[in-house]
């Protein structure tokens, strides 16, 4: 059995157009280890949010997987059927949305939706009663216990998304997906929501796959830390190693990018723009906007090694 | 969400204008629903419009030709127990009625579109009043007021009747139209305009219009939909425009003689068909348009 | 929940629109020069019917306060609107115009009230299945054949069905009869009159209902397959929760409660068209007293009628439009 608690391998994941399809996630590769957070970090619309409801299967046409692989503990996810896959749906995988106001039905309790997500799998209430249950998740996610009666509709956008985790806390996940769990919530609650995921680690020995476009926050919970580029994982390493000593181009122009409080200097951006998903180049993609670009860059693309143990790199500069 | 074709300095002169009013409305005709519809409404149009010049016989006169006779090659559609030849009568009547929808329309439009328009812009107290005028003939049932109205008046004329209908189809756009103003009054380009120095009405006209041209065009569908089904509706209880014929007037002598259950289904289905037609192509007519303004809806068929 | 606001709101223009109704029923007939009940009875007169001549124009003149000044006459119509005096009626004098309309009510609000929930729960029920079936992409055959038929459906109107079905269901194949709400000489109040009355109520609840269905499922299609795209699906699908509970409590529930807003404004609609439904089937509810005495120029009727089918349908929106939020956690403030 694999020691990896999920292992995604080569996956595509490709919008559908009138024309030709766009290649969201165009073979992407990682895996999450039993018990860690991985960040994954990348521009906004590069395919983050694709991955991760690709992961679960819980694309809509025009959406459609293209290829590859998502192993949960050995079993391949995308083979399964129906059924199967929906058992693994929240109970061992819990895929927190990206933008969670809307993420609640308007129209039941939240106390209801607690339940059916327990019912729906069948977990058993530790604690006896369910009142006493819901009490104590809600408790745990800063939430008064009255919040267990109310609609969507009374709660801010916070009190939500800390919904959302109790909810998924309720039926203690293996592996919580949480795509940016914290923009659109202000910088008070970010941090609750943060602790509240390595919380979840700790106490219920959940791993966390944090996606996110703001390498702070990532940086802040995260063991190790992915970025993807333009459908393609560029870079994984352990966060200590990945601020130290940057291995990619794009992640060193990324760390550049965020303001420190300790060094003085000014934040730079990335001059150019991510290419076209309809027509990716054929060498590597950050090549136009990359200061150490060679010629083999532009013709072929680089592939994702483990230079060194824990270290991976997509790049001709730095294996 | 700014592009270069709502940006007012490129709109500057009147033929930048009618360039993009041009260019907007062309890109209505190519969904194929809107095509669709167009034509069933077109078609009808056109055959009583033509076809109307080509008949022999005369729509109304008493005794024109023989009566009560069957469909033959003389009369396609037989006579009516007046004696009057009723393919003659269908052409006039799908005319008449499809004038008088139009008509009717077009008041019941430019009425909605001066209320939403002028409401949703200026706002305040000109629009609390606008809506509440707004509400209320929205909930009032109009065929009631209609018939009552239809009923006093002595004399119905074409005009009278086309009036008497825009009273109550115009209250349903101009609700959502003002919404929708009320919308776009916030936009970039609308701020950016007023800005620039243009009057309320030069807004108005250059640039919330041409955004708004696919709605426009459902709705004001949707509101000769309605005043057709009010036309019809208020004939066929014999409360029409008297001394012509129109489809609900024909299907009002046919209910009057008692077509139906005496089996003379040559009589009330051919105007039934023609009213059906036309409903449909203009309701198909502003699914088109409606997909136009949610692209979304088209994606989903 | 609502607030007072909304409450005060709402009856205040339920009492504005049924006042602007009562002011209109009162103006249009004055409008005309000269009076069109006295020349009524005039015309009546003349052609050898005969009212009872000088006591019957008494009765009028004090009723109506022919011979005052206009507020007057509004004074005193409003004050015998309160009191649930509507007239007397010129063809069926001595009854009353509320008389006439007493017995016809019944008979519209059954129809009427079978055939409007009939097509709505068909309606948005068949309507929801078709936009649930998209939700995987394109959607079936089925769904795309049912969504043609309803918008087909939707563009004939309730008589040209009405006629439709009289000439299959009545000429051709003699199952229905005509028209009419009931035989002659049967016994009231027993089975065979219960069973009597549904047979000729059955062709013109179907055509309301034929031509009414078509528009709810469209609506509640389209809902649908808004509420599809909505995040709280995609959380249900990454809940892993099974398919009909998610159709039950996050896509139906979504779909239905905003179609009873449209209930109270398409109510307008659907009375208009059964009116003439009834007219043609020549069914003895409202609709057909309206249409007698417009042709026999039976003013106080024609105003009495279209007064309480205003009443009726305001009433009724007003009435879904106050318990429609109890049912709809989202709405509370406006």
């Amino acid at each position: 059995m694999s020691p990896q608690l999920l292992e995604v391998n080569n996956l595509k994941v490709y919008h559908g157009t009138r024309t030709v399809p766009v290649r969201a996630v165009d073979g992407v590769s990682f895996a999450v280890k039993q018990g860690e957070i991985l960040g994954l970090a990348g521009e906004s619309g590069c395919g983050k949010s694709t991955l991760a409801t690709g992961i679960l299967k819980i694309i809509t046409p025009p959406t459609y997987i293209a290829g590859g692989e998502v192993l949960f503990r050995g079993k391949n996810l995308l083979t399964m059927s129906e059924k199967e896959i929906r058992s693994i749906r929240w109970r061992h995988i819990a895929l927190l949305p990206q933008a969670s106001m809307n993420a609640l039905n308007p129209v039941m309790k939240i106390h209801s939706q607690i339940k059916d997500g327990m019912r729906a799998h069948k977990v058993e209430n530790p604690e006896g009663k369910s009142e006493n249950y819901i009490e104590m998740l809600l408790r745990s996610v800063a939430l008064s216990p009255r919040v267990a009666k109310d609609y969507a509709c009374e709660l801010s956008g916070g009190m939500r998304q800390r919904a959302i985790i109790a909810m998924a806390l309720a039926v203690r996940p293996d592996l919580i997906i949480a795509d940016e769990p914290t923009s659109a919530l202000d910088v008070v609650v970010q941090r609750g929501v943060l602790e509240m995921l390595v919380d979840s680690k700790e106490k219920l020995g959940s791993s966390v796959l944090l996606i996110s476009h703001d390498i702070a926050i990532i940086s802040e919970v995260a063991d190790r830390l992915a970025i993807i580029y333009a459908g393609k994982i560029i870079e994984i390493q352990k966060i200590i190693d990945i601020f130290d000593e940057p291995l990619h181009p794009y992640t060193q122009g990324l760390i550049a990018s965020v303001p420190s409080l300790q060094k003085k200097r000014i934040p730079k951006s990335i001059p150019g723009l991510p290419p076209d998903l309809r027509n990716p180049p054929a060498g590597c993609r950050f090549y136009p906007r990359c200061q150490h670009a060679k010629d083999v860059c532009r013709k072929e693309e680089p592939e994702l090694e483990e230079i060194e143990p824990g270290k991976y790199v997509a790049c001709y500069s730095s294996s | 969400m700014m592009n270069a074709e709502q940006h007012p300095s490129e709109s500057g002169t009147t033929k930048g204008y009618l360039l993009r009013l041009a260019k907007g409305s062309s890109v209505l005709f190519e969904n194929k629903k809107v095509l669709l519809g167009l034509s069933i409404f077109l078609g009808v149009y056109l055959i009583s419009e033509i076809g109307y010049r080509f008949s022999v016989h005369h729509p109304t006169r008493y005794g024109d030709v023989p009566m009560n006779l069957s469909p033959s090659w003389e009369h396609p559609l037989g006579t009516d127990p007046m004696g009057r030849d009723l393919l003659t009568q269908l052409l006039y009547g799908t005319r008449l009625s499809m004038h008088i929808g139009i008509m009717a329309g077009v008041i019941a439009f430019s009425v909605s579109v001066l209320v939403a328009f002028i409401g949703g812009y200026c706002g305040g107290f000109i629009d609390s009043i606008f809506g509440v005028i707004t509400e209320v003939f929205l909930t009032i049932p109009s065929l009631a007021i209609l018939i009552l109205i239809a009923a006093i008046v002595p004399k119905v004329t074409i005009a009278i009747m086309a009036t008497i209908l825009a009273i109550f189809s115009w209250a349903w756009p101009a609700k959502v139209m003002r919404s929708q103003v009320l919308s776009l009054k916030e936009r970039g380009f609308v701020r950016l305009a007023k800005l620039s120095g243009y009057s309320g009405i030069e807004i108005i006209i250059r640039e919330i219009v041409p955004n708004m041209l696919p709605f426009l065009g459902a709705y004001f569908a949707v509101v000769v939909n309605a005043a057709m089904l009010a036309e019809a509706g208020l004939e066929i209880i014999g409360l029409g425009p008297q001394h012509t014929i129109t489809l609900g007037i024909m299907l009002n002598w046919a209910m009057v003689h008692s077509a139906v259950t005496r089996g003379l289904t040559w009589w009330w289905l051919p105007p039934s068909i023609m009213l059906i037609l036309i409903f449909l192509g203009l309701f198909v007519i502003s699914m088109g348009l409606d997909e136009i303004a949610n692209p979304r809806l088209e994606m989903q068929g | 929940m609502y607030t007072i606001k909304y409450l005060i709101r709402r009856v205040l223009m339920y009492l504005l629109t049924v006042a602007t109704a009562v002011v209109i029923n009162f103006v249009v007939p004055r409008l005309i020069p000269g009076n069109p009940i006295q020349a009524r009875l005039q015309e009546l007169y003349r052609l050898g019917i005969r009212l009872g001549g000088e006591e019957f124009i008494q009765k009028y003149s004090r009723l109506f306060s022919l011979d005052q000044p206009m507020h007057i006459q509004f004074v005193n119509y409003v004050a015998s609107l309160l009191q649930g005096n509507l007239g007397f009626s010129i063809s069926y004098f001595p009854a009353t115009v509320s008389d006439i309309i007493r017995r016809s009510i019944p008979w519209s609000i059954g129809l009427l009230g079978v055939a409007v929930v009939i097509s709505f729960v068909v309606g948005t029920v068949l309507g929801a299945f078709m936009g649930w079936s998209k939700r995987e992409g394109k959607g079936s055959k089925i769904g795309g054949l049912g969504f043609a038929l309803s918008v087909f459906l939707n563009n004939v109107p309730f008589y040209a069905l009405g006629m439709i079905l009289i000439y299959t269901l009545a000429y051709t194949w003699p199952i229905f009869p005509y028209g009419g709400g009931h035989s002659l000489l049967i016994r009231l109040g027993t089975l065979e009159y219960v069973i009597d009355i549904i047979m000729h109520a059955f062709l013109p609840a179907l055509a309301i209902v034929l031509g009414s269905t078509g528009a709810w499922a469209i609506e509640a299609r389209g809902l649908m397959i808004g509420v599809l795209g909505e995040d709280y699906l995609t959380l249900a699908k990454a809940k892993g929760l099974p398919s009909k509970h998610i159709f039950r409590h996050y896509a139906m529930k979504n779909t239905l409660l905003p179609l009873f807003t449209d209930l109270a404004l398409s109510l307008s609609t659907i009375v208009s068209g059964s009116i003439i439904v009834e007219i043609i089937f020549s069914y003895p509810g409202i609709g057909t007293v309206l249409f007698t005495a417009i042709q026999s120029l039976d003013y106080p009727v024609i105003q009495g009628t279209t007064l309480i089918i205003i009443l009726g349908v305001t009433t009724a929106a007003l009435i879904v439009d106050l318990i429609y939020p109890l049912l709809d956690p989202r709405i509370g403030e406006k």
